[in-house]
């Protein structure tokens, strides 16, 4: 090519790029502003594909590198819709700056070898291009340990009296959990020294499995400490330390290699799929359809029952009606057992946090995590994360004292903060523990009373529990006052207001000097709930089973044994204990009660009281209606205390769902209820 | 000139309407049972199933504190679509659906209706036909916005 037609070329390439990068700065911010779009996003790849084409031509070998990298981002994109995310159009507003960058080079004639070192940027792409498809990052598989000979030589000279050290992971015993253990080794191996390099590259950023990784670290100190290191974490067996020349010598590849191998053949035994979640979401929403029917059935087969015995196509339709009911059932528990997470997939996101709130604040936090791999809903899990944030941020801020006054009531400087999950009956408890300062109730009195949240009169018939928990109070504590009480007041009313409209509860206890606990308990789903109809001024309610200890008829035979007078009040002692009586039409305001009917006996454990209804119909399986939208503070509805949502009946009428803490608080408050 | 169909009916001798488009659907009363939700402001009626769906019920009359006599065999819901919730409305008849130019919808006067100027869009002169238009997100707004509005805002919004 002659030199005259190559300016000329390179003229009309310039031009030509300065429009294709036009146009795709444009479409980036199109897709960071208005999130994905599929004829943005093609309109990006052609952009980017000609730009490829026309600079490969001309031999810009980094611009066309760079391109066809985007290019391949961007397929992937158009192939897997609902993958973009912010780390995506980062690296493409990235990459439009260097191109712009290299496609000023070129019109200054700056040769190729003197461009900025795109390497970096090009990994990156690379790690993108291996997500899988649902978003989450996972481990490059293909990935081999491997190091440019530019790396190498800057490694020798680095090296000099450090110590240069492959660390190889191969995780067999930690079968759950795995990112998470990465996120831990490589967190502890900060410290002792420079980490050069990782594989997969983004080690911190992967979630869920990770069967094997290295970390590359440049350090002082000598292989036997940094194994100790690892070993608090991980067994022996399951990793291996590399030198600088087994690198050299490829010992460290042929590892890898190994046991990436042992792994495939290891994982081609279980099958397993990937699914978008919304579309778990909506066999969800139908499998709640199919339950609402299937009570309508039951409904229906109870009418049959009574009238049609001759009947023989009617005996058939009971004979099947039983079965439709169990394979619903069935049928349920299935989908929801593919929504369950384990929790262990946020608190993996704690360390990085609790690290930096204890840096901010100049405390010494251990952090220690217990029932991981319990189960949650997915939606539920997620929407726990924030709260947990707020609660761990809490215990290091205002909990944890100061490691000088730790040691002066004859604490470890370190404070400890744990994090644990378990079961208990159909709820999950996670537990945010400290064994800092704890509250000072007679702290939050005082502050209660100026706040003016309660009255001395109420305070005094209050135990300590409903004293611990003014701190939810909206209005309890605000930003400013953080630092004179021990501060655990700020937010907490967010906290409490999110976890109760997934239908949880937050109990707190504390003792004075030895720490606050508090729990986060939640229904294990949300959708579908066993509960008890009950009918009281013509119209049913759900009760929730979880929720309910016994029913006890009450009529005119035994009803001065169960209902007594106290102070006034009526009450029910059952099992030894005295509950407070709510009569239901009464706490509805719908009327005048009656002396017949049924007392459910409900609560938790403490917390109990008897609701006087009319009737009970039965158990059923209700699906969950949310009333969110209308119900609570600035909403048509307004705050309803005792509701908590809806459910539809087999005949297609909705009935309410009794939210059984709702009532007892709202009683508890001085009994406004009966006294409307 | 862009034209704006409304969907008119009554309520308490008057004649409003709203937006078609904002209109879902438009159900018979009897047809429905409706849930009545205890402890609730009294406009609300109830709540009801909407294939699948569970939405209050307002009682337009009433919230709109007008004196109304039901005649429940004429008494229509009016489902409304705001802000991606589905709402039903009573009123006492549905008329019709109106087409008129965007320009005949005035600011409404104070004081033109007996129902809080806070509610109303505007004042549509049709023909011989006054009608008011309303302004569904203010219908649905919360319980305390609407306490506050009554005493600060008279006028249009």
């Amino acid at each position: 090519m002659e030199k005259i037609d190559f300016e000329k070329f390179k003229k009309l390439f310039l031009q030509e790029a300065d429009e294709q990068l036009e146009v795709m700065e444009k479409a980036v911010m199109e897709l960071e502003e208005n999130g994905e779009n599929r004829k943005v996003i093609d309109e990006f790849f052609r952009m980017a594909h000609s730009l490829k084409g026309s600079a490969g031509s001309m031999g810009y070998s980094a611009i066309a590198d760079l391109t066809h990298q985007m290019e391949n981002v961007l397929d992937k994109l158009r192939n897997n819709p609902g993958s973009l995310n912010d780390d995506i159009t980062d690296l493409l507003f990235i990459s439009i700056d260097t191109l712009k960058h290299l496609r000023e080079n070129v019109e200054k004639d700056i040769p190729e070898e003197e461009n900025p070192d795109i390497q970096h940027i090009l990994e990156r792409f690379q790690d993108f291009i291996s997500i899988e498809t649902d978003g989450k990052k996972k481990a490059n598989v293909e990935k081999k340990i491997q190091l440019t000979s530019q790396e190498l030589k800057n490694l020798k000279e680095k090296a000099g009296e450090n110590n240069v050290l492959l660390l190889c992971f191969e995780l067999i015993q930690q079968q759950e959990m795995q990112s998470m253990m990465a996120f831990l080794v490589l967190n502890n191996l900060k410290d002792e020294g420079e980490i050069v390099k990782t594989f997969p590259h983004h080690l911190e950023e992967v979630e869920g499995d990770l069967p094997y990784f290295s970390i590359l670290i440049c350090t002082e100190k000598k292989e036997e400490d940094l194994v100790k290191l690892v070993e608090q974490t991980l067994d022996r067996e399951e990793f291996k330390v590399f030198s600088l020349e087994d690198i050299e010598q490829g010992k460290a590849s042929d590892y890898f290699q190994e046991i990436k191998e042992n792994f495939s053949r290891r994982d081609e035994s279980r099958d397993s799929i990937r699914v978008d979640i919304e579309k778990v979401d909506q066999l969800m929403k139908l499998v709640g359809e199919l339950v609402i029917d299937k009570e309508r059935l039951l409904e229906i087969s109870k009418n049959i029952k009574a009238n049609s015995r001759e009947n023989s196509e009617a005996q058939a339709l009971l004979q099947t009606i039983p079965h439709v009911d169990f394979i619903a059932t069935e049928l349920h528990e299935s989908v929801m057992d593919i929504r369950m997470y384990p929790v262990g997939s946020i608190f993996k996101r704690f360390p990085r946090l609790v690290r930096d709130i204890s840096k901010q604040t100049g405390k010494d936090i251990h952090l220690e995590f217990s029932g991981e791999d319990t189960e949650l809903d997915r939606t539920i899990l997620q929407e726990v994360f924030d709260p947990l944030v707020h609660l761990l941020r809490n215990a290091i801020d205002h909990g944890i004292e100061a490691p000088s006054q730790r040691e002066k009531s004859g604490k470890p400087s370190r404070g400890t903060v744990a994090l644990n999950a378990w079961q208990e009956e159909n709820n999950i408890v996670i537990e945010v523990k400290d064994d800092g300062a704890g509250i000072d109730p007679e702290k939050i009195k005082t502050r209660a009373l100026e706040k003016g949240l309660v009255t001395e009169a109420q305070l005094e018939e209050m135990d300590q529990e409903s004293i611990l928990e003014l701190i939810m109070e909206p209005g309890f504590s605000t930003s400013e006052t953080v630092n004179d009480l021990s501060g655990r007041g700020v937010g907490m009313d967010v906290v409490r207001t999110n976890i109760e409209k997934l239908d949880g509860e937050v109990e707190i206890s504390s003792e004075k000097g030895n720490g606050t606990s508090i729990k986060i308990v939640l229904p294990l789903t949300l959708a579908i709930v066993q509960a008890l109809m009950v009918r009281e001024k013509g119209n049913d309610y759900a009760i929730p089973l979880s929720a309910i200890f016994e029913t006890i008829a009450v009529n005119g035979q035994n009803y001065k044994e169960v209902i007594k007078t106290v102070k006034n009040r009526e009450v029910v002692v059952w099992r030894d204990q005295v509950i407070p009586l709510i009569r239901l039409s009464e706490f509805f305001l719908l009327g005048d009660s009656h002396q017949e009917g049924f007392l459910i006996i409900g609560g938790v454990k403490g917390r109990m009281m008897a609701i006087m209804v009319e009737a009970v119909i039965g158990e059923q399986e209700i699906v969950i209606k949310s009333l969110g939208d209308f119900l609570g503070k600035d909403k048509l509805f307004g705050e309803i205390p005792g509701i908590s949502g809806a459910t539809i009946k087999g005949n297609g009428e909705v009935a309410l769902i009794l939210d059984i803490q709702g009532i007892l608080k709202s009683f508890k408050k001085g009994g406004e209820a009966i006294e409307r | 000139m862009g034209q704006i169909q409304l969907v008119t009916f009554e309520l308490s001798g008057e004649e409003y309407g709203i937006d078609i488009l904002k209109v879902h659907e438009i159900k018979r009363l009897k047809e429905i049972g409706i849930t009545y939700v205890p402890r609730a402001p009294e406009f609300v009626e109830g709540v009801i199933n909407l294939r699948g769906d569970v939405i209050p019920i307002i009682d337009l009359a009433k919230r709109f504190e007008l004196e109304t006599e039901k005649n429940e065999k004429e008494t229509r819901i009016i489902v409304v679509k705001q802000e991606e919730k589905y709402i039903g409305l009573t009123v006492d008849r549905v008329n019709e659906v109106l087409t008129i130019d965007s320009e005949v919808i005035e600011d409404p006067p104070q004081e033109i209706s007996q129902i809080n100027s806070f509610y109303i869009s505007g004042i549509a002169k049709y023909e011989e036909r006054l009608v008011i238009v309303l302004d569904i997100g203010n219908i649905l707004s919360p319980r305390e916005e609407e306490e506050i509005t009554k005493t600060a805002v008279k006028g249009r919004k």
